[in-house]
């Protein structure tokens, strides 16, 4: 079964974080459209590989969804958690520090944590800290 | 997504060289009758809320003054990433402050940014961060200092100067 929820970044509280009473998609108010640092991610489970979807800014005012995504998909039980980068336009090392923690998490369990759609720029960030060495990178590297 | 030098600005007497208040005497160019503004250091000062939320704001206004200066996408991704790492490292040391002071000068053979804020506690950055460790590669020089403020506390500055060949790209 999979499950797809989406979390908005408006500065509300984050009601319906980590809520699994809520049906397919309906978590959160608002999609990423409405936000104002145009940050915003969703997740969805598939089998024992979460899957989290990251879009626009994840920053240290927005890595707080990146963590609750992880919590969430951590709380269903994986032992991989896929991350894709495809949609980011900014990342610091706040996003890096959630995802090492994530990793932290998911190695207790045997497990790994995998980075995908990663582009040119955020390999040189990763490979300037170390953590290619860390993480699963998947697919191609894009120019841009 | 470069831009030109040559942007028009306040226009000025036509034709006379004008200073730009920063004593280092601006310069106006004269074509088709409007001034143009040919200095070749763009500065901008900010002041605002001493808040993880003004990041993308200090992030925007690096970019775009590295972007008129003319400098390469990988040196504009850099001082973005550089001025947020070196906020957000601030923002976490300051205390009982609510105001960030920051100053940027982008020049066509760097851009420099000087982030400033009271603090109670007369303490710098953590400099062991993973943040920190990314700033100081992004980067030519990262400076701290942490003084005596006038009337009690302390001033706590973190500059640092990025030149389009400094960074330790691999």
């Amino acid at each position: 079964m999979t499950r797809d929820d989406r979390i908005g970044t408006n500065g509300a509280a984050p009601t319906g974080v980590g809520s699994n009473g809520v049906g397919p998609g309906s978590v959160g108010s608002s999609g990423a459209g409405s936000s104002g640092a145009g940050a915003s991610a969703t997740s969805r489970v598939d089998g024992s590989r979460g899957v989290i979807v990251l879009h626009g800014e994840i920053d240290h005012a927005s890595v707080g969804e990146l963590d609750a995504h992880v919590a969430k998909v951590l709380a269903a039980g994986v032992t991989e958690v896929a991350v894709s980068f495809g949609s980011v336009t900014f990342f610091d090392s706040a996003c890096l520090a959630a995802l090492v923690r994530a990793r932290e998490a998911v190695v207790e369990r045997g497990g790994r944590v995998v980075l995908s759609d990663v582009n040119r720029y955020a390999l040189r960030i990763l490979e300037l800290t170390g953590l290619d060495a860390v993480f699963a990178i998947e697919g191609q590297v894009r120019a841009s | 997504m470069r831009r030109g030098d040559g942007r028009p600005g306040t226009a000025t007497d036509s034709g006379r060289a004008a200073t730009n208040g920063h004593g280092d005497g601006g310069h106006t160019a004269v074509t088709n009758g409007r001034a143009w503004r040919t200095d070749p250091v763009t500065r901008v000062e900010l002041r605002l809320d001493a808040a993880v939320e003004n990041l993308p704001l200090l992030r925007l206004v690096a970019g775009d003054l590295a972007m008129r200066r003319d400098h390469d996408l990988d040196t504009i991704s850099d001082v973005q990433m550089a001025v947020d790492e070196a906020a957000a490292a601030l923002l976490e040391v300051i205390v009982g402050s609510d105001t960030l002071c920051c100053r940027f000068e982008a020049a066509p053979d760097a851009v420099r940014v000087s982030l400033e804020a009271w603090s109670a506690a007369p303490a710098g950055p953590d400099q062991d961060s993973l943040g920190w460790r990314l700033l100081t590669a992004l980067v030519d020089v990262v400076r701290v200092s942490v003084t005596a403020a006038a009337g009690g506390g302390h001033r706590v500055c973190v500059e640092f100067t990025r030149t389009p060949a400094g960074s330790e790209a691999p």
